[in-house]
């Protein structure tokens, strides 16, 4: 279970049941759809009139491109990517979790629980880094922190994404097909084009041995679960062993949340097949659900 | 029979009672032996009476109430006690019938019949206060009998003050104990109170329209019945079939309506709906709002009976005799204080029963053919007060998200799709993914000339702010940054939404779908955009500005040196009024004249569209915020609107010197005003606040108005524009740019501008540039916003 998780993914995890080593410490999947609870927006002023000067400025004079010379640059930005965190969401990739890095929306932290392939049971973290004039800055970068020998991730761990956007149409592309494809990458190996090419070869030559080094990665992924955050972005994703003290009422609030539905209300007295005011027949004299 | 309240028997009797009163430690058995010889006496006399045919005299009457008081107090000690077994007082109270006779004999004392009534209510009071359990008191034959025909006797009888407060008291009291008990509702519809009658409610009913205490204790007991009704349906089909109180209460109203001011003497140029602090002002509309909310409340616990019948008549005996005439007499100034009312009614009124009446009574209701809110939607144009006013209403209106409304005023013309070339109508729905219609926004900002050498009349005026200052204020914006800007936009967004969730359809283009609407350019409607034509031309006539809004004046007008770039729609009205319907059509009509509207007006209308922006529907919000939709030649949409004005204020303000100077002074100013405005939230009982003076002819009206004070306490919203809405006294006048004054001395850290009158011109449009600059961050805020808070997010094709 995460540290210090935002609620959010406290949530997502939730929703993994198929990773064996902590398998009994995840509750069951719980398939609702998901809402955005705005981890990215804290990078904004929570309040009015009270900005983050320091953060704002400091965004505004690294940040090249014709959308940010103006002052308004950080914000545009910030507004390209919460869509493309919605869609993410929205798509709730199996095994995968990112959340946005509390001091920067250019970086995305992720881990991915792979189900089934050569490092079936790893869990792998990984950084998406975005362009800064994103969504004109080319493809997001992915970066592996844990330690893979894969054909597509280099020895210093950057995933070959080139390899599935050879270039980032901003009007096809988004992120979450990026994180899709990494997904796909660890279900079948594609040893084209490689950035690791004693990967690509031991994969094609000697297949036994390459899945023994896959073992290895996943094994090693393990051993390091619980590693200290290298980071001090709250959002970073850690982990700790389950602790029935701490986390219990986490989980039952966890499946609380899904129980509980929320109440529509509102006025309305138009009639299903009609698109006349009051046509609801009075019979059915009031509709609030309060 | 008011003489008894002052009369010299009862202060005699007051006197009397209190001077012999036992002592307060005695032993139960004295008690009982003195309680018993009390009533000895008192039933001697009692029996004389009865027995003799002389009457009763005065001595007789007094003494009977002197035994009484002290049987009273030695009930009262006994109950107090406490003791379980010793209410030897009150077995005996009850085995004798005392009650029974003491009510038999008063009904044969004649003149002095009302002073044992109240005698008797005192003692049924006293026991249902002190009784460990009133209920049981109930079940009692003794107790309820002669209670009942007590009662029943009250009926259609006229009683001096301390009768009618000590009946009201026990009827309340009687209600309480029935809320707390309604199994023994049933004890109180008896053959003795006629049938199926409740004779607690009938006693209620004459005193619902009083005002002070008594009223108030009447109308909290008859809620408490209402919400009785509930779940008895004996008691429900006798308030509904039997009692009067549906008629009694809706035609109160319609009293009540009457002695409201017709005109109020508005004297702020900004004042556009009444405040909390207005309403306390004029203590006629203050009884009717509490009338209102009490109609409100029985509306919201009573059984659906009564619910619809109350319904009914505030309908048939209020909405549609009394408030419909209102709305549409002829005469201006009545018709502003009418507008007024009705927004303020709809504010006041939050049960949704209640409020389906109203709306359907503005949206359905026809008089000769016409449509209350047709007409409402006429007098949207001109330049007036009532525009204000009407505007305001509107305002309201909308923020009821109340389906029926919006799909009248504009879902109903935008469901066609016949607004959207048509292969544009798949692109309804399409997020703005990155920014772009922000962006757009933002870029019609205005363009601020650069500052040329100034002529002497600046120098002469006093001086020129320190280069330091202009440039500290260059970037002030209104509403804090924009991030504040974005957090208001969030939460009004997130409302808007919320509130919609139990809505039909979804008007996406798609739901429902766009065959099944069709508007046909019927009658009514030509008329309709006829009469608003006429009416916006009249009041440019009446020569209240001097700039023409209007399309042919302004071809020769230094207000506009691009002709070709501003789009005339004005040719054919109706075509726009049938695609988008009247209303977005006047609306944007009317916000082109912006650069001539008062900045009152502004702020007035641009909340409004502000409002209509926050609305997450697709089918409204493309139309408002989309910049890449295409639509039909005849369609004005917002961004059009806005790219002609802006290049109209650019144009304008490039003729003129000192722009800049009189651009930061207007920010300035308005700042300023908000901070009065915050101020005044915090403060809001600050005698400043308290502008009103009565007049004889009238009700005056000075500025004080909190834009979105709502008596149902709804989040305040804090955008630019309705938050600047509000203009304080302190700082009136100060920028004030329709004011006539030759001269009005403004100071800025020690700056002082003398302004003349030939600048109001200029100034105006100074003003509406600032406003505009600031209203298109807020818009760009909605447009940012609504891509972020854009929940279903369906991945494109895997």
């Amino acid at each position: 279970m995460p540290r210090s998780p935002p609620k959010r993914l406290a949530h997502s995890l939730a929703m993994d049941s198929s990773f064996s080593p902590i398998e009994e410490e995840e509750p069951e999947a719980v398939a609702e759809p998901l809402k955005r609870q705005g981890s990215v927006r804290k990078v904004l002023p929570a309040t009015p009139g009270v900005p983050d000067p320091a953060k704002l400025v400091e965004r505004t004079n690294s940040l090249p491109g014709i959308r940010s010379t103006s002052q308004y640059g950080p914000y545009f930005t910030e507004y390209s990517l919460l869509p493309e965190y919605n869609m993410l969401q929205g798509c709730a990739i199996p095994g995968v979790y990112c959340v946005p890095a509390a001091n920067t929306p250019l970086m995305w932290f992720g881990v991915i629980f792979v189900r089934q392939g050569p490092y079936v049971g790893g869990v792998f973290r990984f950084n998406i880094v975005i362009p800064e004039n994103f969504p004109d800055g080319g493809c997001p970068k992915v970066e592996f922190q844990s330690k893979l020998f894969h054909p597509q991730i280099s020895p210093e761990g950057d995933f070959n994404i080139g390899r599935g956007f050879s270039e980032w149409n901003k009007n096809m592309h988004h992120i979450w097909q990026v994180v899709d494809y990494v997904r796909k990458s660890f279900l079948k190996i594609d040893p084209g084009q490689p950035v690791n090419e004693e990967a690509a070869k031991m994969y094609k030559m000697n297949h036994e041995k390459f899945m023994a080094e896959a073992k290895k990665c996943v094994s090693l992924s393990i051993q390091r679960i619980y590693d200290l955050s290298p980071t001090d972005d709250p959002h970073y994703i850690s982990f700790e062993p389950f602790d029935s003290k701490t986390h219990e009422s986490l989980r039952e609030k966890i499946y609380s949340q899904e129980s509980s539905s929320e109440d529509s209300r509102g006025l309305s007295w138009v009639a299903s097949n009609s698109i006349k005011p009051f046509s609801v027949p009075i019979s059915g004299v009031i509709q609030n659900s309060s | 029979m008011n003489w008894l309240r002052n009369s010299p028997i009862r202060v005699s009797l007051r006197g009397r009672g209190t001077t012999s009163s036992p002592p307060k430690e005695c032993d139960p058995a004295a008690c009982f032996d003195s309680f018993k010889h009390h009533w000895q006496q008192a039933q001697n006399i009692i029996n004389k009476i009865q027995g003799g045919t002389e009457g009763a005299t005065q001595d007789d009457i007094l003494s009977v109430v002197n035994n009484l008081d002290q049987m009273q107090t030695l009930l009262v000690l006994e109950l107090k006690r406490g003791g379980r077994e010793e209410r030897a007082c009150l077995d005996f109270l009850l085995s004798q019938s005392i009650l029974d006779q003491l009510l038999t004999s008063s009904s044969l004392t004649g003149l002095y019949s009302n002073i044992l009534r109240l005698e008797q209510l005192k003692v049924y009071e006293m026991l249902l206060t002190h009784a460990p359990q009133q209920q049981l008191l109930l079940t009692q034959e003794p107790f309820l009998r002669p209670l009942l025909r007590l009662l029943t006797s009250c009926i259609n009888e006229c009683f001096p003050a301390d009768i009618e407060k000590r009946l009201i008291l026990l009827l309340n009291q009687l209600c309480v104990c029935l809320t707390h008990n309604p199994e023994y509702l049933d004890l109180f519809f008896t053959e003795s109170t006629g049938p199926g009658r409740f004779v607690i409610f009938s006693l209620l009913v004459p005193y619902v329209h009083r005002e002070g205490g008594v009223g108030h204790q009447a109308r909290d007991a008859m809620l408490l019945c209402m919400g009785l009704s509930k779940k008895n349906e004996a008691l429900a089909s006798y308030i509904a079939d039997k009692s009067n109180v549906c008629p009694v209460l809706a035609t109160g109203l319609s009293g009540l309506y009457s002695r409201l001011p017709r005109k109020l003497l508005i004297e702020s140029e900004e004042w556009h709906c009444f405040t909390p602090d207005d309403v306390i002002e004029l203590p006629e509309l203050t009884h009717f709002l509490a009338s209102l909310e009490f109609c409100n409340a029985v509306v919201q616990v009573a059984h659906p009976l009564v619910q619809a019948q109350m319904l009914e008549f505030v309908h048939h005996g209020f909405l549609v005799p009394v408030v419909g005439p209102a709305l549409l007499q002829n005469m201006v100034e009545e018709l502003v204080t009418s507008t007024a009312y009705l927004e303020l009614f709809l504010r006041s009124i939050s049960e949704p029963g209640l409020l389906k009446v109203f709306l359907r009574f503005i949206v359905v209701d026809h008089y000769d053919g016409e449509r209350v809110i047709d007409k409402l939607i006429s007098r949207l144009a001109g330049k007036t007060q009532l525009c204000m006013v009407t505007i305001s209403l509107f305002n309201t209106l909308i923020g009821l998200h109340c389906e029926d409304v919006m799909l009248e005023l504009v879902f109903k013309y935008l469901t066609c799709c016949s607004h959207v070339m048509l292969s544009q109508r798949k692109r309804i729905k399409d997020m703005d993914v990155y920014c772009r219609s922000a962006e757009r926004l933002l870029a019609l900002s205005v363009a601020v000339p650069r500052r040329r050498k100034t002529n002497s009349s600046s120098s002469s005026s006093g001086g020129s702010l320190s280069s330091q200052s202009s440039q500290s204020l260059r970037h002030v914006s209104l509403h804090g940054d924009f991030g504040a800007y974005l957090a208001t936009a969030r939460a009004s967004i997130a409302a808007t939404w919320l509130a919609c969730g139990a809505w039909t359809h979804a008007y996406d283009g798609e739901s429902p779908p766009p065959r099944a609407a069709l508007v046909l350019p019927t009658d009514s409607n030509r008329n309709l955009a006829q009469k608003a034509t006429e009416e916006s031309l009249a009041s440019v006539s009446s020569g209240y500005h001097s700039l023409q809004p209007d399309s042919e004046v302004r071809e020769d007008s230094p207000l506009v040196t691009n002709r070709s770039s501003a789009p005339s729609f004005h040719s054919t009205p109706d075509i726009a009024w049938i695609v988008s319907g009247p209303f977005l059509d006047l609306l944007l009509r009317q916000l082109e004249n912006m650069m001539t509207n008062s900045v009152y007006l502004n702020l007035q209308l641009t909340g409004l569209i502000s409002r209509l922006a926050a609305f997450s529907q697709p089918l409204l919000l493309s139309l408002l915020l989309n910049h890449s939709l295409v639509f039909q030649p005849s369609v004005r949409s917002l961004f059009q609107v806005l790219g002609s004005l802006k290049q109209r204020l650019d144009a304008y303000l490039n003729m003129h010197d000192n722009v800049e100077e009189l651009l930061l002074e207007a920010r300035l100013f308005l700042v300023c005003r908000e901070e009065t405005l915050a101020n005044a939230k915090r403060h809001p009982h600050e005698p400043a606040a308290s502008t009103y003076a009565p007049s004889t002819n009238g009700t005056s009206r000075r500025g004080t108005s909190i834009a979105d004070s709502s008596f149902k306490g709804e989040a305040k919203r804090l955008s630019i524009s309705s938050a600047l809405s509000v203009l304080k006294r302190a700082t009136q006048g100060a920028f004030s740019p329709v004011r006539e004054q030759p001269a009005i001395e403004y100071s800025v850290n020690g700056f002082r501008l003398a302004k003349r009158a030939e600048n109001s011109e200029l100034k105006n449009v100074v003003l509406c540039a600032v406003l505009f600059d600031e209203w298109l961050k807020e818009l760009a805020a909605l447009a940012l916003e609504h891509v972020a808070s854009h929940q279903a997010v369906p991945p494109p094709e895997k």
